[in-house]
């Protein structure tokens, strides 16, 4: 392969991450840049290793606003689209378990010219701040070592001075923290609606004469229980999407919108059943009716319940018993969080924000919570 | 016929056929709840008794049966044997988390005891009634119980 000191009379590169450089010799000679991940063991780490990428390409940002019935609108999204314009890092590939506490793992993205090439340079545009360090930036082979954050990444390729491409790493990031926001509602439910909740039951109890303290106490269960279904009917949803200045960016929102919790992915369905199970041993239910009885139940009315249960759901069911139990909710996203993520899907490829919002979510049996306390 | 006509049909078709799967639970709610709010005991002691006539494993109609021997005419023996027929039956199919939600349904009735087997009182009777003053205690668990456990059998 003949290269040249000076690279000249470059074209359009076809292919801007794999880049494509014509060199002006006796005969073209293409020369691709390769952009790869790896763990520290040498795997692969990217969810589309064999991309061609062709930037720009701008992750999923919606809309800020809560619409009053909790409806987001959806924005265009195409995962075609987004495996062709960066390498994707899904935070799934790169955590690993050790001793009980998951960890992130050491990784590299890795950018590879020929080794003869000479005034190379690589260059990070934009992307989050204090996350990953650029190595070798004035060899052909550089490394981009240990993002931390999860956001788009926008690289620059200079060869002798000349701009020749950008390409893009993106690491999808979920929604930012609303810790507040969903700390105030763990405690409105346990130290407002649930005791409400409960005089009101315990008031309107047939005393059955004294004498059936055993039927007293189904009569009151099943009465709870009657007063689930009604909010499982109507929807225990926390629907909306909170944002920040740069969370979040991530996949659809079509899997429902995922915020983080005390540095941990949060979907949708999972953080709704942590506190479907909360309320419901607020309301005296049975734990194990509460872990079980949607996933035998919930065939009837499909999605009424949400998906079919399995060990990710169960695990957001134990949450809200431990939430229940006065476990702190940062003890029970940290001992939890992760478990709840069922893989390949966007809760567990997204990276966890670490932004912070004040901002809040749609309540969305508001009405009906409040008419069972009243 | 236009595209369009073919197209309302196809649609009708579609969702008959969805509607149809709920819609004899939906009947049964009604009847249900009716019978439980006008204390009309005897008609609903009937329909269950016919349901399980016709099919000795008819979920809705056992659950009810149990829940009926502890609202109406109180006997916890034949409410025991009613969930104790559910849970065998339940057993069978195979679907460990429904076996674990019957398993708890099952140990709440077992947990009321024996000794308050014994008729209810006019007045325990009109408590009960203005406690469960929406309908049947237990209803909306049964049709889930019986939707679910059918779709199950179709799979």
């Amino acid at each position: 392969m003949k290269t040249l000191d000076q690279p000249c009379a470059f074209r359009t590169p076809l292919d801007p991450v794999r880049a494509a450089f014509f060199w002006r010799s006796k005969a073209y000679t293409l020369l691709k840049v390769d952009v790869t991940a790896e763990d520290g063991d040498g795997n692969n780490v990217a969810a589309n290793p064999n991309g061609s990428f062709t930037p720009p390409f701008s992750p999923v940002t919606p809309e800020i606003t809560i619409p009053p019935l909790g409806n987001i609108p959806i924005p265009e999204f195409s995962e075609d689209r987004l495996y062709r314009s960066a390498l994707v890092i899904y935070y799934q590939d790169v955590i690993e378990k050790v001793e009980d506490e998951w960890q992130l793992k050491n990784f590299d993205v890795k950018f590879n010219l020929p080794d003869e090439l000479t005034g190379v340079e690589w260059s990070q545009k934009s992307g989050p701040s204090g996350s990953g360090t650029l190595i070798d930036a004035d060899k052909p082979k550089a490394i981009f070592r240990n993002p931390t954050k999860g956001g788009l990444y926008e690289f620059e390729l200079s060869i002798g001075g000349n701009l020749l491409s950008t390409f893009q790493v993106w690491l999808p990031l979920a929604g930012p923290g609303i810790e507040s926001y969903w700390e105030g509602e763990i405690s409105y439910f346990k130290n407002i609606w649930g005791p409400l909740y409960r005089d009101k039951l315990f008031s309107s109890l047939p005393t059955l004469g004294g004498g059936r303290p055993g039927m007293f106490t189904f009569a009151r269960h099943d009465r709870a229980l009657k007063d689930m279904l009604f909010l499982i009917g109507i929807n225990l949803d926390w629907t909306g999407q909170v944002s920040g200045d740069i969370s979040p960016s991530g996949g659809p929102l079509t899997q429902g919108a995922r915020q983080t919790l005390h540095g941990v992915t949060s979907p949708f369905h999972k953080r709704n059943n942590m506190m479907y199970a909360l309320i419901g041993r607020e309301m005296t239910i049975d734990a194990a009716i509460l872990q079980w009885g949607p996933n035998a139940l919930d065939s009837i009315e499909p999605g009424a319940a949400g998906s079919r249960d399995d060990q990710y759901t169960f695990e957001s069911y134990l949450a809200g018993f431990d939430l229940f139990n006065d476990v702190p909710l940062s003890e029970v996203m940290e001992n939890r969080g992760i478990e709840m993520l069922p893989p390949d899907r966007w809760g567990a490829r997204e990276w966890p924000s670490d932004e912070h919002s004040d901002g809040t979510l749609f309540r969305k049996a508001n009405a009906e919570l409040f008419e069972l306390i009243n | 016929m236009n595209g369009l006509t073919k197209l309302k049909i196809a649609i009708l078709l579609f969702a008959s056929l969805v509607l149809s799967a709920e819609e004899p639970f939906d009947s049964l709610t009604d009847d249900v709840n009716d019978y439980w709010l006008s204390s009309n005991e005897s008609a609903l002691l009937q329909l269950i008794s016919d349901r399980i006539s016709n099919d000795p494993n008819d979920v809705f109609a056992l659950s009810l049966k149990c829940k009926y021997y502890i609202y109406v005419d109180v006997d916890l023996t034949k409410a025991r044997a009613a969930i104790d027929t559910l849970h065998s039956f339940i057993s069978t199919l195979g679907d460990e988390n429904l076996s674990l939600y019957v398993d708890s349904l099952k140990a709440q009735v077992y947990a009321i005891p024996l000794s308050e087997s014994f008729p209810l009182s006019q007045s325990e009777k009109n408590e009960l009634l203005a406690f469960f003053d929406d309908g049947f205690p237990g209803v909306e668990e049964s049709v889930q119980l019986a939707s679910r456990v059918s779709t199950l059998l179709q799979q």
